[in-house]
């Protein structure tokens, strides 16, 4: 290890399943080895006896997080688990309909979505009456889709906040919309 | 039932941390602000954190399944 990378070290704590910490007793070895190979991070936890003559390496399991940068910091990647359908949902222009209430204390989050309304014109998504964006003018009876790669996209403003749906021209709206509560 | 104690929570705009103790065991949970606001006074804000740290530490067993059974194969 060079000396940069020794300064850079940093105290592990190592739990077992229960929650315990796991720590060096007697005078044994209590080793971590983390190898990179070409099927990601392996992780391996050395325990040798004493005198070092009996040493035995057990799986120590891992957990991992994809993360991704949002301009300021990081933030962990979604999976949508959720799914709204959106049946042929009667819309009056300026007058919004609740499509996704989240669980008490908790807030949704768009993922992606896809929609049509029976009438020309923008499908408004509302944070508890609050626009926070729109479909381009949609063709009558056309599908729209979310554009692909808008990443973790958009968390509600607040918690117990609503999703709404509105229309520009009354009409129907269908399809459906994924994301997360969280 | 579980012993909880609230030991700290810390603020990152609406994202709040709190972290405590259930039953001795350390636990971290996370919660909206814009919820807590909600709630009506500070008995009510502590008994939802509690409960989250108890959710945390204890999770609902999963329902068990009978497989027992004789089978001729």
């Amino acid at each position: 290890m060079s000396a940069q990378a020794t300064a850079n070290a940093r105290a592990v704590i190592l739990y077992d399943p229960s929650g315990a910490p796991i720590r060096k007793v007697g005078g044994g070895g209590l080793g971590v080895t983390l190898v990179r190979s070409s099927d990601g991070l392996e992780a391996g936890l050395t325990v040798a006896g004493d005198g070092a003559a009996a040493q035995s390496t057990l799986n120590l399991p891992t957990l991992a997080f994809q993360e991704a940068f949002v301009g300021g910091g990081w933030d962990m990647v979604r999976l949508a688990n959720v799914v709204k359908n959106v049946a042929a949902v009667a819309i009056t222009a300026a007058t919004p309909v609740t499509v996704w209430t989240p669980a008490a204390g908790k807030k949704w989050r768009v993922l992606g979505f896809a929609l049509s309304t029976t009438v020309a014109g923008s499908i408004i998504f509302k944070d508890s009456g609050t626009e926070r964006f729109r479909t381009p003018l949609l063709v009558a009876n056309t599908p729209f889709a979310c554009p692909p790669n808008m990443g973790n996209f958009l968390i509600s403003a607040a918690a117990n906040n609503t999703l709404q749906l509105d229309l520009t021209v009354t009409g129907n709206v269908s399809g459906f919309i994924f994301g997360t509560e969280e | 039932m579980a012993q909880v104690q609230i030991t700290g929570a810390t603020a990152e705009g609406d994202r709040v941390t709190v972290a405590g103790t259930v039953d001795g065991k350390e636990v971290i949970v996370q919660c909206w602000k814009s919820h807590l606001d909600s709630l009506a006074n500070k008995a009510a804000k502590v008994a939802y954190v509690a409960g989250l740290l108890k959710d945390r530490a204890q999770p609902a067993a999963p329902a068990a399944i009978d497989l027992a059974a004789t089978v001729t194969v």
